[in-house]
């Protein structure tokens, strides 16, 4: 059974997320601010914490980014509602995903199995990239745009985001179409009308690849698409 | 009326430059009437000078050396002596001054010898009665010619007549020149002087203007004159007063919308457990509603003030997206027109921006979205056309303002918050922009976004 640790100094709030999240097949441990949580670490392991961004005494990203310089347990941190920046600095501080209050229980659920996933997979690191550069182009992780060579952003749906995301730390490797509607549904409850050759057009158009003689992604015949260019990550 | 200048600065202009004007004439003019009575003076000292020595020669000389006396004098061509005319009766009228020449000459002379003044005037055109207050600056100037009598001791009639060159007519030009250099400079000058004194309040009224538009902007600079600076002073300490204020309310409204988040989260938690499926949908769609109220309130109150740095940003790129997201949403939308390659702007703000102002056009306009973009080099505007019952003309000021519905009875089937414009607008705002509401002329609504380019 997966361990978690919910941090967060809602008495009442703090209880409810262990009831549903035990409900739900987890075992959770739930403290009140960064002392206890440091208790918590230092007696036991856990699969993943639950971090509220504002606590008493040291806040969510301070403990967020000491923590990175010393473990690799995954973090997911709870922000205030919608702030760009604040997704921003919290994935900057180290955090392996953010989800703003109030959220839906049920994508806190989808989110908890999506890290704890990826974590088996060995893909979530101790440094996350910021910037994938390839081809002269930078698709930057933390503000979710791509950026030319001369430095102009040009800006991305979230599927389209995703897309080029996943095709680009898999570069040149093929991604089969359920592969890739699999990355587009899987983490966010948002329907996606559009198929994925749509959204491989505009990201083509976006970098300006040749959609006859494509050069950057490839479709290859009755398997999938694939990202060709060498892939650096930058952090 | 209309010709008086309303501006300060063209009032005063022409306050001093007319008053100088109308001094520096009156200067020059008694100026140079003085002068004129200085120079009949000295010419009747002058010419009475020369008829004493004249007379004295003659008088006590023989006819024989008169004759070679006067051929010697009228050997110079602008004078000549006659001893052969007669006495001339006396001219009826007698100018002012020929009287002052003619007492100047007797004093020298002395009272053994009448004297009279026959002519007197511009040479070749000397007439002896003309009045003197007739002429010109310059012709009093001119070479004189001067025609005398005297009577000699033996009854001889000593006829006189003499050209005097021209003294001063040069000089006339000179002083009027120096005249309107000296006016020029002085009209400058004030002009300059005028210019800055009134250059710091035409600057105060452009930061009341534009104080509409940003709160943040810069202070005035406290500048000019005494009375200038300090309403100068005055103004920013209202904009600092007015920001405070505002922001203390926003922080208020921001505080409870914050606070409010903590208890949504946990009233979807405690929804979970409601076993009949259908109440907790409908709590869920509830909550999902106070939710989006706050999100929107906090992004009103957020918008406009964004700490999201600006970047070379690739608007066709954006517009496409924005647009095919419209679409999506089961709009139709026709993308044209020319646009600029790149701007400077905030990528999320300005996404956040275009797509408040598509989905007004989406919700309320019928389904067809026209996106027309102008750009000319420093502006560009992007035209959001829709189909539409429109806004009436009275009100597309007011649907700016945070949480005004036109259409209160339909707001809750479109789902508005009555947020949008005043978000759009904020953003607008602070990329240096702006956005405005017009009637489309085939019916519907024309949302008009303006930005500059910057690059």
């Amino acid at each position: 059974m997966k361990r978690l640790l919910v941090v967060d100094d809602d008495k009442a709030l703090r209880k409810l997320l262990g009831d549903y999240l035990g409900e739900n097949g987890y075992e959770v441990v739930l403290v009140g601010d960064g002392e206890a949580m440091k208790q918590e670490l230092a007696r036991t392991s856990f699969d993943l914490i639950i971090l509220d961004l504002m606590l008493p005494g040291e806040d969510g990203l301070t403990l967020c980014r000491d923590m990175r310089a010393r473990s690799s347990v995954p973090i997911l941190m709870l922000t205030a509602r919608g702030d760009e920046l604040d997704r921003i600095i919290g994935l900057e501080m180290g955090a392996d995903d953010y989800l703003a209050k109030p959220f839906n229980p049920r994508e806190l659920l989808a989110r908890i199995k999506n890290i704890l996933r990826r974590t088996r997979e060995g893909e979530a690191t101790v440094a996350a990239p910021r910037q994938l550069v390839f081809a002269g182009w930078t698709l930057d992780l933390s503000a979710r745009h791509l950026v030319d060579a001369d430095g102009i952003v040009s800006p991305l749906s979230n599927g389209e985001f995703k897309l080029l995301h996943v095709l680009a730390e898999h570069a040149r490797t093929v991604l089969s179409r359920d592969q890739l509607m699999d990355v587009l549904s899987g983490r966010e409850a948002l329907p996606y009308d559009r198929t994925i050759d749509v959204m491989i057009s505009r990201l083509r158009r976006c970098l300006r690849d040749d959609a006859r003689d494509p050069l950057l992604i490839k479709t290859i015949r009755n398997e999938g698409y694939m990202l060709s260019a060498q892939v650096e990550q930058r952090t | 009326m209309k010709l008086l200048p309303r501006s300060l600065f063209g009032q005063m202009l022409l306050a001093l430059v007319a008053g100088l004007a109308v001094s520096l004439t009156l200067t020059v003019w008694f100026l140079m009437h003085d002068r004129a009575r200085q120079f009949d003076h000295f010419m009747g000292a002058h010419v009475a000078q020369r008829m004493v020595s004249l007379v004295a020669m003659l008088d006590g000389s023989t006819p024989a050396e008169r004759e070679r006396l006067i051929r010697i004098y009228n050997a110079t061509a602008n004078r000549h002596i006659a001893l052969d005319q007669p006495w001339a009766a006396p001219a009826g009228l007698i100018s002012q001054q020929v009287q002052t020449f003619t007492t100047t000459l007797s004093q020298e002379l002395g009272p053994g010898y009448p004297v009279q003044i026959l002519s007197l005037g511009k040479a070749g055109n000397a007439i002896g009665s003309a009045p003197s207050g007739n002429r010109s600056l310059g012709e009093r100037y001119a070479s004189l010619h001067a025609v005398i009598q005297v009577r000699l001791n033996d009854g001889t009639v000593l006829t006189l007549s003499q050209s005097f060159p021209a003294l001063h007519a040069g000089e006339t030009y000179l002083v009027i020149g120096s005249l309107i250099l000296m006016g020029l400079t002085i009209a400058l000058l004030t002009g300059w002087v005028v210019r800055r004194l009134t250059l710091p309040l035409r600057a105060l009224a452009d930061a009341a203007n534009s104080l509409v538009l940003n709160l943040d902007q810069p202070p005035v600079p406290v500048t000019g004159s005494a009375e200038v600076a300090s309403a100068a002073s005055a103004f920013n300490a209202m904009q600092k007063e007015l920001k405070k204020l505002l922001e203390t309310r926003a922080q208020a409204l921001a505080g409870v919308s914050h606070d409010l988040r903590l208890p949504i989260t946990r009233l979807r938690l405690r929804a979970e457990r409601i076993s009949d499926p259908e109440l907790k949908a409908e709590i869920a769609v509830d909550l999902d509603e106070m939710d989006a109220m706050i999100a929107t309130t906090l992004d009103f109150l957020r918008a406009g003030r964004s700490s999201e740095k600006q970047v070379k940003l690739n608007l066709t790129g954006l517009l496409e997206l924005v647009c095919s997201e419209m679409e999506e949403a089961g709009a139709t939308v026709r993308l044209s027109g020319a646009i600029p390659a790149q701007i400077l702007s905030r990528p999320i703000a300005l996404r956040r921006c275009l797509n408040n102002l598509l989905d007004n056009a989406r919700r309320y306009g019928g389904g067809q979205i026209d996106v027309e973009v102008q750009s000319s080099a420093s502006n560009v505007e992007i035209r959001i056309g829709d189909h539409g019952p429109g806004i009436p003309t009275a009100e597309a000021e007011r649907v700016f303002e945070p949480y005004v519905r036109l259409d209160t009875s339909r707001s809750r089937d479109t789902g508005g918050t009555g947020l949008g414009l005043s978000i759009a607008r904020a953003i607008a705002r602070q990329e240096g922009g702006d956005i405005r509401l017009e009637s489309r002329p085939g019916g519907g609504l024309l949302a008009i976004l303006s930005l500059p380019i910057h690059s």
